[in-house]
């Protein structure tokens, strides 16, 4: 279909979303992601949950 | 009926064995005579309250050793085959401290061939160099510096970076004896000592351990990182890695060769026999420690353990 706006209403007629196929053709607003500044990097440790120690004796 | 939990292990030596909990960490120094009991009951893993001596009975019962179940769901469980895993080809990288370049080579190595730990060894205060060289990276997942230094001592514990005393007590030692579940399972098929292991010492020498005479390479070489790759996968690299504890003469009749960590080279007389030069601190055949009153070597008992032979006046 070549409307997209016609597209829209007929669907919200029959009480359908407007992107039926979840094809992600139609952004909606939940669906976009904003883009933030975050506090720590990709690496810090905030994004650490555990770390690897030696378990017996080594040198 | 009554089964046996999967947390308990039993290891005969040659007088005495262990019976241990992984589960509340209790350990039992027990002589053979008392153990034939058990060691029937681990055989069979499921039994009557009425086959199994009452005192018996009460000691499993009151240390959660035992527990009640169904004939019915039986096989619901199955014995636990304990196989030593890990998703890393080396574990531990060792460096003797010498100069900064060497430490920023160490770091580049442990990032390429993906080593969690990194022990140093030094007396220099380097902490801030390191954690400014790690912030960023992802392997090596811990750093641990080992020194004597009283004023690197006080210094607290960093996030991924651990400041430990360097122990200069003798390798197996009644203080590092450890009831481990990972290094129990490392035990019965791999030497605990050599397995995924590199050192590079102060030169720049990569070995497989401090203890090792082969050198591999020189990390001033170029391309060092891809050379290195190379070497960590030949068998001869991987010499002692399978030696277990269970091929070595006097060490397979320890009720301890699944609690310790042992320095000593191995050496091969045969395929799957292999003796030690030098005696331990420890005489499974009278369950003494050096030092002990009554304690006396493996050689004055008569026991010969060399390239050619091994013999003994005792039953084993």
């Amino acid at each position: 279909m070549k409307n997209n706006h016609e597209y829209i209403t007929q669907l919200k007629k029959y009480g359908l979303p407007a992107d039926v196929l979840n094809v992600n053709s139609f952004p909606i607003k939940q669906n976009t992601t904003q883009k933030t500044n975050h506090l720590y990097s990709k690496i810090s440790r905030a994004n650490w949950n555990n770390f690897i120690m030696p378990f017996k004796k080594i040198i | 009926m009554y089964g046996i939990s999967s947390n308990i292990t039993l290891t005969k030596g040659y007088r005495k064995s262990i019976l241990a909990n992984f589960g509340s960490r209790d350990i039992f120094h027990i002589n053979n005579t008392e153990v034939k009991e058990i060691a029937t009951l681990f055989e069979q893993r499921f039994f009557e309250k009425e086959e199994v001596s009452p005192e018996l009975f009460q000691f499993l019962y009151d240390h959660r050793m035992i527990y009640k179940t169904q004939k019915k769901i039986q096989h619901h469980f199955p014995k636990i085959n304990r196989i030593y895993e890990s998703r890393h080809t080396i574990e531990f990288l060792i460096l003797d401290y010498s100069n900064d370049t060497t430490l920023q080579k160490a770091i580049e190595i442990c990032s390429a061939i993906r080593i969690p730990n990194l022990l140093i060894r030094g007396n220099k205060n380097i902490i801030d160099r390191i954690r400014n060289s790690i912030s960023n990276l992802s392997y090596p997942e811990s750093v641990t510096f080992i020194t004597s230094n009283p004023s690197l001592l006080k210094l607290k514990n960093l996030f991924r970076i651990v400041i430990q005393e360097e122990d200069i007590q003798s390798f197996v030692n009644r203080d590092t004896i450890d009831l481990n579940p990972i290094l129990f399972t490392e035990s019965l098929s791999y030497h605990t000592y050599f397995h995924k292991k590199i050192y590079i010492d102060s030169n720049g020498f990569v070995k497989n351990t401090p203890e090792s005479k082969e050198v591999f390479l020189n990390i001033k070489e170029s391309n060092f990182i891809e050379k290195i790759k190379n070497i960590i996968i030949t068998k001869e690299f991987r010499k002692y890695w399978k030696v277990h504890k269970d091929l070595c003469d006097i060490c397979k009749h320890c009720e301890f060769r699944h609690m310790c960590v042992d320095n000593r080279i191995p050496f091969q007389r045969i395929p799957k026999e292999w003796y030690h030069e030098n005696e331990c601190t420890y005489n499974p055949f009278i369950s003494k420690w050096q030092g002990e009153k009554g304690y006396q070597s493996i050689k004055s008992l008569g026991i010969r353990s060399t390239k050619d032979e091994f013999s003994s006046p005792l039953k084993i």
